[in-house]
């Protein structure tokens, strides 16, 4: 029974280390919060549990505020409510779970230019979706104001005449 | 004089491990770059959805009342539930990103007991606990779908079909159309000398004509018909009180079928994206298993998670915009 030499001394190459077989650089750590929120090793910011924990109770709790104020009758502002939680809520999204915060400033430039574009392109859209508006909502006034002066001519309480013909909007358009 | 490359190292050096790709000098680089190219590519994803965000606003903006009307179709319960269930993917996804980037490292679960004490409850390597964590977030995903599933089911049963298909159910008065037309399979028909002995006891509409109740229970109560306060909004509209809100003075404002066709489109192509992002992540899961995945190369499990959470993203804003509507 002879020594097997190993391969490196034959001079044959030595295989490849296999994947996922790291040997940190610094001696491993036996607890997740030595890691916590300091790049130790490896490529990328790792995110503390806590933080991300904490960024989840807050989107729940958000969830729920946001059907809350859907119960609550602000008129036209509650869109805008809504939209501001939702707003909100993404921002936590994007600056914790998709690490934006920690990533490299020209990642940032990307996604902020991209959603100057979005806002761009939608109002640049809605410009003219209201030019007719005040005609078309104008007409309607009249012609329910005329309705309802027929039925009260009539008698109180009855059934709107037929004669007022229904009201089509792109028929009145300029 | 050596001409050889960087990069092209004799065999049984470290410094060009096999996940590093032979045109990068190192995995730092071959991180970034492949970080730029997800971002570049999620932007591409927010503009496709930006146009169905902006047909949106322009049908909402031009007809409130449709949007005001056809809402009350939908379940604001399953809605949210799915908007917690995709939250709490995002979380166990963003989670499943920690662990892979620890590598071998041990996670410990511990209960603190106060004065730096802590009670140690098991400690699981980050790589198993990684794939676990992939495992549940593709479990809510599958969840979502599910919520989603008898939510289309239910419009399909009331025939809330987008466009020239929407033909609900509901509609007084107007029971016996729905017997002309093929498309739809809609449950309710006018009785017949020959109605079987276990049918359900008969309704009225509003002409008295009886027809049979459908038996899946409906998504939602409809605004009309089944709400009895639909027809107070409806006199005091017709006495000119809020005459804003409706271009058309009637029971149902025209052309509700535009909030159908963006629900349907909206929820559709974000159902596309979840059941894609599922197909990645299990892919990834199956990757993880076999220990790839460590502090130096976790690329593929951070950027499969940023589409991930993109799909999260579009939900929060679906929500408020499609069920939350005052």
């Amino acid at each position: 029974m002879t020594d097997i030499p190993s391969n490196a001394a034959m001079g044959h190459p030595v295989p490849p280390p296999v994947p996922g077989d790291f040997a940190p650089a610094t001696p491993p750590a036996h607890s997740n919060e030595e890691f916590g929120g300091h790049p130790v090793h490896g490529v990328g910011h790792i995110v503390p549990f806590r933080v991300l924990a904490t960024i989840f109770i807050c989107l729940v709790c958000l969830t729920i505020l946001t059907y809350l104020a859907s119960l609550v009758n602000f008129g036209e502002m509650n869109l805008v409510v809504a939209l501001a939680i939702a707003v909100i809520k993404s921002s936590l999204v994007i600056l914790y779970f998709m690490h934006l915060r920690w990533d490299k400033p020209f990642n940032s430039i990307v996604f902020v230019g991209c959603l100057i574009f979005v806002a761009l392109f939608i109002s640049l859209t809605m410009l003219d979706s209201h030019q007719y508006h005040s005609t078309v909502w104008n007409q309607q006034a009249e012609k329910v104001k005329h309705r309802v002066l027929l039925t009260a001519e009539n008698e109180p309480g009855a059934q709107a005449p037929t004669s007022v013909p229904p009201a089509n909007p792109d028929v009145n358009r300029p | 004089m050596t001409t050889i490359a960087e990069g092209h190292e004799e065999p049984g050096h470290h410094e060009h491990p096999k996940f590093l790709a032979h045109h990068f000098d190192t995995p730092q680089q071959q991180f970034d770059s492949g970080k730029l190219g997800i971002w570049l590519f999620l932007t591409t994803e927010v503009l496709l959805f930006s146009g169905l965000f902006c047909a949106y606003s322009v049908y909402r903006s031009n007809h409130p009342e449709v949007f005001e009307y056809a809402h009350l179709y939908l379940n604001k319960i399953y809605g949210g539930l799915n908007t917690l269930v995709l939250i709490f993917s995002s979380f166990t996804m963003a989670w499943a990103v920690r662990c892979s980037q620890l590598g071998t490292a041990p996670a410990v679960f511990k209960i603190p007991l106060g004065k730096g004490r802590h009670k140690v409850l098991f400690s699981v390597s980050n790589q198993k606990l990684c794939v676990v964590l992939m495992g549940i977030t593709i479990v809510c995903g599958a969840i979502f779908m599910g919520i989603k599933g008898i939510e289309y089911n239910a419009k399909f049963k009331e025939a809330l079909y987008p466009g020239y298909y929407y033909n609900p159910t509901e509609r007084p008065g107007e029971v016996g159309k729905v017997e002309n037309t093929n498309e739809s399979p809609i449950a309710v028909k006018p009785i017949t000398a020959s109605a079987p002995a276990d049918a359900p006891p008969l309704a009225h509409d509003a002409n008295g004509i009886a027809f049979e109740e459908s038996r899946v229970p409906r998504a939602a109560i409809g605004p009309q018909g089944l709400n009895p306060q639909w027809e107070s909004t409806e006199a005091a509209r017709d006495a000119g009180e809020d005459i804003v809100t409706g271009h058309e003075v009637g029971n149902e404002p025209k052309n509700v079928q535009i909030f159908f066709s963006c629900y349907f489109l909206m929820t559709g192509l974000h159902g596309i994206h979840v059941l894609v992002g599922m197909s990645l992540i299990f892919w990834i899961l199956l990757r993880a298993r076999k220990g790839e995945f460590g502090p130096e190369y976790y690329s593929p499990v951070d950027f499969v998670g940023l589409y991930w959470h993109v799909v999260d993203l579009v939900w929060i804003f679906l929500f408020p915009l499609l069920y939350l509507i005052s």
